[in-house]
């Protein structure tokens, strides 16, 4: 198992050089002469022009620029951001806690309830059940998620007046403790539903058909005729096999999450890093953008190393081999 | 050399007559499927919306009028937006953008997806390491993100988006390719063309690629709603190209409208999630008749 985490470890490395790449391209693609624009309408002289571009290392050739780069970037410093003029790494930081607080309650219910309708949905095949939820599964991965958040924003928040319209905390009131908590709950009822139906119909759907194409194998025949009950069977012998692509799904979804963060926290003026990433794209505060790029990415990598170990624990086969 | 005269002169017509039974067989079993049919509906009327455009709009989409967050009425059908814009009419002409946008980045992302997936599983070895790692790495990045901050700095032209969406949406294709020609390049008919002197590019594009097409097409055509998605999500967020008035940036202007008239943002959404779903539809049905065929043997 050590040694299958190590190589593990060691085969996301020039993953993490690739993406390191990627973001050196797009700050090089980025249209505008960095020292013009740090001299804004000043007139530099030729001597001053090439002390800039000395101290910034732009007369250096690309590729010892590039490591230059990745240098910084592996310590930690990922640039400073122009329009809020604080490090990119402490403005992500200061922003994380209200993503994290939008998606892992609603990731954890939406896992949990999908595995279970997933299950519903397989052990019942043809049922009303079923049919109900593969014609949700199908909507709910059609729609374009930012709409059904306008929607309910427009008919919930606005219309009905039953929920807040967006935001984490109501402005307007200075609320303490428990009703403080309170409020910010009722902030999380509308986003958390949006995000989790789509994931749910997500988890539902992979489950199901992991579950079909266990359920139709020898062994779980095996185990019916031994006589053990249904459930014992589902649950206990085919349902841990029919896991693993549903962790894979799962895996994967946390690098799609952080992808529609930008669009949810829009939806509902969420304080987090999604509304962040939109204001360094509007501001083209390239140092921002691209460093929360690289964060993200980097958060992916990690994951998919995380769902790579649960598999392994999951089954013996893949960490033996 | 006579029996591969023969041979050239059988195999065509064999295979068209098999063809056509394959294509007849692929219809009955399509057919069967009510939501399919549904997808199939919505895709053709989507397609003839684009192209009537002109004919089915009762208003010039960028006219400016006085009459402002109408509801939906004889004179506006699906209301008017806060600029007086007739939404109908707008929502038809989007229908243009919609299709181009969808379609075109799924075929190129399609193409280059299926290059690379060929030449890693066809070849193997170095050029399969070092493919499928670049693959990996795209598959890594956040899609939408990348999107979004690639788009930021090319400018926002729908030229741009459709560059963008295809250069980041092939990995998913690569992938699914490169295990059909893993497969299918261990197949006889593959053993024998070698045998018999034929190039490599020649069997990669003639003998195995037509045997690897249908799933490639169930992708592509799911390829062609996400693309649409991540269009609609790029100029809802205001970053796409102002000149075109497509569906997302309706959106976009409906969002600051939303409790003075939601309609505004109700009609142009629901058109992006019939059409979505019409195309995923169309997806699974072509996934589920091409699979029935297959287990069917």
């Amino acid at each position: 198992m050590t040694i299958y985490i190590l190589r593990r470890l060691l085969q996301a490395i020039p993953l993490l050089v690739g993406i390191i790449l990627i973001n050196f391209t797009l700050v090089n693609l980025a249209p505008g002469d960095p020292i013009l624009i740090i001299a804004g309408d000043q007139v530099l002289s030729p001597q001053y022009e090439a002390e800039l571009r000395a101290r910034f290392n732009l007369d250096r050739p690309p590729l010892e620029r590039f490591l230059i780069y990745a240098g910084e970037v592996v310590q930690g410093n990922l640039g400073y951001s122009i329009y809020f003029k604080r490090p990119v790494t402490e403005l992500f930081l200061s922003r994380l806690g209200p993503t994290l607080l939008l998606f892992v309650p609603q990731f954890i219910l939406s896992a949990l309830l999908g595995v279970l309708l997933g299950v519903i949905s397989a052990t019942r095949r043809g049922s009303w059940q079923d049919t109900a939820a593969t014609i949700i599964a199908l909507m709910a991965y059609s729609l374009p998620l930012f709409w059904l958040g306008q929607l309910c924003v427009g008919f919930f928040a606005v219309k009905l007046q039953w929920l807040p319209a967006g935001g984490l905390y109501s402005l307007q009131e200075d609320l303490q403790g428990i009703e403080r908590v309170a409020d910010a709950g009722r902030h999380l009822i509308l986003p958390t539903f949006v995000l989790a139906l789509s994931h749910l119909a997500l988890v539902t759907r992979i489950t199901r058909a992991s579950l079909l194409d266990v359920l139709a194998l020898d062994y779980v025949r095996t185990a019916r005729s031994k006589g053990l009950p249904e459930r014992t069977v589902t649950y206990r012998h085919a349902l841990k096999n029919a896991i693993i692509p549903v962790v894979t799904t799962l895996g994967l979804s946390i690098g799609f999450m952080l992808s529609g963060s930008v669009l949810a926290e829009t939806v509902f003026s969420w304080p987090g890093v999604g509304r962040l990433t939109y204001q360094a794209i509007l501001q083209r505060d390239y140092p921002l953008m691209l460093g929360v790029l690289l964060i993200t990415s980097i958060t992916v990598i990690v994951a998919n190393l995380i769902t790579d170990l649960v598999y392994a624990a999951l089954d013996p086969r893949i960490r033996n081999t | 050399m006579g029996a591969e005269a023969r041979a050239r002169t059988d195999v065509p017509l064999l295979a068209q007559v098999q063809e056509r039974s394959a294509l007849a067989e692929f219809w009955r079993r399509y057919r069967r499927n009510a939501g399919a049919l549904f997808g199939l509906g919505v895709i053709a009327l989507l397609f003839a919306t684009a192209v009537l455009a002109p004919v089915l709009a009762t208003h010039d989409p960028t006219l400016i009028t006085r009459s402002a967050f109408d509801p939906p009425s004889p004179a506006h059908f699906l209301g008017s937006d806060d600029l007086g814009r007739d939404l109908y009419s707008t929502i038809v002409y989007g229908a243009r953008i919609t299709l181009l946008v969808g379609f075109l980045s799924a075929f190129v992302s399609t193409l280059i997806g299926t290059a690379v997936g060929a030449a890693a599983g066809y070849f193997r070895g170095v050029i399969d390491d070092a493919l499928m790692r670049v693959t990996e790495l795209f598959l890594v990045t956040p899609r939408f993100f990348l999107v979004l901050v690639a788009v930021a700095i090319l400018g926002p032209s729908i030229w741009n988006v459709i560059v963008v969406i295809s250069l980041l949406s092939w990995p998913a294709t690569a992938r699914l390719v490169r295990g059909q020609f893993l497969t299918l390049r261990e197949r006889d008919f593959v053993e024998a063309a070698r045998a018999s002197g034929v190039q490599d590019p020649r069997i990669i594009v003639r003998h195995i690629l037509p045997n690897a097409l249908p799933p490639i097409v169930v992708a592509g055509s799911l390829q062609v709603g996400q693309a649409i998605l991540i269009e609609a999500g790029i100029s809802f967020l205001g970053l796409g190209d102002p000149q075109a008035q497509s569906w997302g940036r309706m959106l976009n202007n409906a969002q600051q409208f939303l409790g003075r008239s939601l309609w505004m943002a109700f009609f142009p959404g629901a058109a992006i999630f019939l059409s979505v779903l019409g195309l995923n539809l169309v997806g699974d049905g072509v996934n589920d008749a091409l699979d029935a065929r297959a287990t069917d043997r």
